[in-house]
């Protein structure tokens, strides 16, 4: 799973994300994470706990989300290869969500094309 | 009697309403001047009298008694932080009599953030309420002072907000649904079937998207959240649900629209 390796590279190379976790929703288990900053375990298992509500809690069970509030934005994207993970950025309340959601899903396209 | 909405608010803010979620909370940022402005709200949104204890990344620390949005006093600080001449400010109440009051509490904080990713607030009280006639240095003020812009603290009501951001997305949506409002409303590019999906969808949402939030684990006391979510495939357009105290927007935007959304809502309600 490249996508594993390169979290820090994700991390470091999308526009003002602070943490990345990937995350498997079927065992709600933190898989991997990079943090600009030490961050406890207990903030990626609140990420987790997120991205399984966002994706598998919504009618729909969409493939991508955005979670906007006043202290931060969350971007949650399931990987195309495996329904049941998915990549979770952590970024500022003001970041640009649209170009992080494209950053994210440009991440597991690269692991695709490899 | 009709009450201000502004007012009523800070009457809700006075019975000590959303003072919970500041308890240990920690404010996180990539750049100083991000965490500068955060800590710039947290000054300006306190309006009970307070003592807030920042704790900044190797263990910097400083308490003030703050109210109305104010410094009354510095009751703690390292050397770090008050070094040398400037301890003196510990204890004392910081009149504006002296000018230089402002830029002082704006170095001490600054010294404080220096170098810093998060800091970590403690909210306890009640502090001393400052004398009315001798108030300290307000956020504003030390905002000024770094150069920074604070944006309004008193937000609009969300009928105000709702009507922006409907205006501004309004052309962009296919389906809209407003809910919590009075009266309730719904709308879009004249696409029924759109319409019924988004009801369709606030219905296994919940009433009003309540359970939605406390399930996404927001934090308490978050005034306002914005939820989008995108299926990949048959349904080719982005679901919207932006909640602004108990007014819930459902839309119907395509994939393309969402960072003109974000940056609308953003800008509504003042991030």
């Amino acid at each position: 799973m490249a996508v594993l390796k390169d979290l820090k590279r994700i991390r470091e190379a999308g526009p003002g994300i602070e943490a990345v976790a990937y995350v498997d929703m079927a065992t709600s288990t933190v898989l991997a994470t990079s943090s600009a900053i030490d961050e406890p375990q207990e903030r990626f298992d609140g990420l987790c706990d997120a991205a399984i509500a966002l994706l598998d809690g919504a009618d729909g069970e969409p493939d991508e989300a955005v979670r906007m509030a006043s202290t931060e934005a969350l971007v949650v994207c399931r990987s195309a290869a495996d329904q049941e993970e998915a990549l979770c950025l952590v970024c500022a309340p003001d970041a640009d969500v649209s170009a992080v959601m494209h950053h994210a899903r440009a991440a597991f396209d690269a692991e695709g094309s490899k | 009697m009709s009450v201000d909405p502004t007012l009523e608010r800070r009457l809700e803010a006075l019975a000590g309403a959303g003072t919970a979620d500041r308890e240990g909370r920690v404010l996180r940022a990539l750049s100083a001047d991000t965490l500068r402005k955060r800590v710039l709200r947290l000054l300006d949104e306190t309006v009970m009298p307070r003592v807030l204890s920042l704790r900044a990344d190797g263990g910097r620390s400083v308490a003030l008694d703050v109210a109305n949005g104010r410094v009354g006093r510095i009751l703690t600080a390292d050397s770090a932080v008050l070094p040398g001449g400037e301890a003196e400010l510990v204890g004392q109440p910081l009149t504006m009599e002296d000018e230089s009051v402002t830029a002082r509490v704006a170095g001490c904080l600054e010294r404080l953030l220096e170098g810093s990713a998060t800091l970590t607030v403690r909210s306890e009280g009640p502090g001393a309420s400052p004398e009315p006639t001798q108030p300290g240095p307000s956020a504003r003020a030390i905002a000024e002072v770094w150069g920074i812009e604070l944006a309004p603290s008193d937000l609009p009501e969300p009928g105000a907000i709702f009507d922006d951001v409907l205006a501004a997305v309004q052309g962009k949506a296919r389906a809209w649904l407003m809910l919590g409002a009075t009266p309730e409303d719904s709308g879009g590019a004249g696409d029924q079937d759109a319409l019924d999906d988004l009801n369709a969808f606030a219905e296994a949402w919940g009433v009003g998207g309540q359970a939605a939030a406390a399930t996404l684990g927001l934090p308490e006391g978050e005034r306002w959240s914005l939820i989008a979510l995108h299926r990949t495939g048959a349904a080719p357009d982005l679901t919207v649900i932006a909640r602004y105290d108990g007014v819930h927007l459902y839309l119907s935007v395509p994939r393309e629209a969402l960072g003109f959304v974000a940056d609308t809502w953003r800008r509504a309600v003042s991030v």
